[in-house]
């Protein structure tokens, strides 16, 4: 005879709902996601978030992931997204051949493969929905696979405007047009707060930004983009050729001034780049006095050199009786200004091996300053 | 449009950050004033912390 505490108790019934990956809202750092996929895969979520740090040191793939999961996976306890239709899949579909293309064209500067269409993909589609979430106010994560494709195509699409947008601010703002783009943004701003009054219009304040930002960096920069662009090489041959001033845009003006013989005295140059690098070579025996001018960049006058932002550089020198001086005027928006006496192939990175050091021998003195930065040789 | 009660707290607050940005950056373009970086970027960071300031604190009144 058996009682009924001897009978085994029934295996509990199976959770009739399937296990669902969320964001954790008790174990997160940032946003749950380590602490989610530590109870998604049932292991500790701190190797969980080394792995992610991992990844994210090795390519960038981890906070791809990361990103994505934070904008698409809802956190535990909201409600699962409903089945896809066919007509979204074809959506989805769409929408991902539209990213692949777009996402490969941007891979094909780094060549061929995979990882150089995956990889722009993953941060276009996942820059498309931070934008879409920063402009709209809302979560790109709820409702169907084609709502999220969506979205991220309107971010996608936003984000392309927006950057067309900060081109055009900065050439315009660089070529002498910056009244009207701060025209431009005061009358946006207007719109924004009438629009405030009548619903809102958050989806102007990523474009308005995308004009503004550049007008600022080209305003705190000094950026003068007049003189074209390009590369550019001048070696006049005598002084009379010489002219008071060189200026580039935007690439790389080269002054070779080694042919020329400057007599006994002082010689004014001014050099100009808005954006880029200019290097005036000069021959030995003649004394350099320099001073400049810098948004964002750096000096470097025969050895002398310094660099940062808001660059006032200036390295007076006298030459002594009989020996020539050149006095130079430097305006660098953001770049390089060099003076040497031989010429290398580098571009403002690093120097050949081997070249010699150059100094500003000539001269008699030097009373060298610098109003911002650092200053070394 | 619907003009509502209560303004879009995102819109106005971005409204005035860059009718204020684009003011300054129109005297710096006549010559009033001279910007440079130390100047422009503590401008620059303001006007973006204080849209998202504005953002996160109309988002957390919404989730009230």
């Amino acid at each position: 005879m058996t009682t009924t505490s001897d009978i085994p108790a029934p295996p509990p019934p199976p959770d009739p709902t399937p296990r669902r990956f969320e964001r954790s809202s008790t174990d997160r750092v940032i946003g749950g996601v380590a602490g989610g996929l530590g109870r998604y895969f049932g292991i500790d979520s701190t190797i969980v978030r080394i792995g992610l740090v991992v990844l994210a040191m090795l390519g960038g793939t981890g906070l791809v992931v990361y990103a994505a999961a934070l904008l698409l996976v809802p956190n535990d306890g909201e409600v699962p997204e409903s089945p896809t239709s066919k007509r979204d899949r074809y959506l989805v579909a769409g929408v991902a051949i539209v990213l692949v293309v777009v996402g490969s064209s941007i891979g094909l500067f780094g060549g061929f493969g995979f990882g150089s269409v995956v990889a722009p993909l993953g941060f276009l589609t996942v820059a498309g929905l931070a934008v879409y979430w920063i402009s709209s106010g809302r979560r790109p994560s709820g409702g169907t696979a084609a709502d999220v494709a969506r979205r991220a195509l309107l971010g996608v699409v936003l984000l392309a405007a927006c950057a067309a947008l900060a081109v055009g601010s900065f050439i315009a703002s660089g070529l002498g047009g910056g009244t009207v783009v701060a025209g431009l943004v005061i009358a946006t701003g207007a719109a924004l707060i009438g629009a405030a009054f009548v619903g809102g219009a958050r989806w102007l304040v990523l474009p308005a930004l995308a004009i503004a930002l550049p007008l600022a960096f080209v305003s705190a920069a000094g950026i003068d983009l007049d003189g074209g662009f390009g590369e550019r090489t001048e070696r006049p041959a005598t002084l009379a050729e010489v002219h008071d001033s060189y200026r580039i845009g935007a690439g790389e003006i080269v002054v070779d001034l080694r042919d020329v013989k400057l007599p006994a005295g002082d010689h004014r140059l001014k050099v100009g780049v808005g954006a880029g690098h200019a290097l005036v070579l000069v021959p030995k025996g003649v004394c350099v006095a320099s001073t400049a001018d810098i948004g964002m960049g750096a000096v470097d006058v025969l050895g002398r050199d310094g660099g940062g932002v808001d660059v006032a550089w200036d390295d007076s020198r006298r030459a002594p009786a009989g020996t020539p001086r050149l006095v130079l005027d430097g305006d660098v928006g953001v770049g390089f200004l060099e003076v040497r006496h031989t010429r290398t192939d580098h571009r403002g990175v690093g120097f050949e091996p081997g070249s010699e050091q150059e100094r500003n021998d000539a001269c008699a003195t030097t009373t060298a300053s610098i109003g911002s930065g650092a200053s070394h040789g | 449009m619907r003009r509502t009660a209560e303004p879009d707290p995102v819109s106005l607050t971005a409204g005035i950050v860059l009718v204020v940005l684009g003011i300054v950056l129109l005297l710096d373009r006549s010559g009033t004033i001279h910007l440079d970086f130390g100047a422009m970027a503590p401008i620059a960071l303001g006007v973006v912390g204080a849209i998202l300031l504005a953002s996160g604190l109309s988002r957390a009144r919404r989730q009230r």
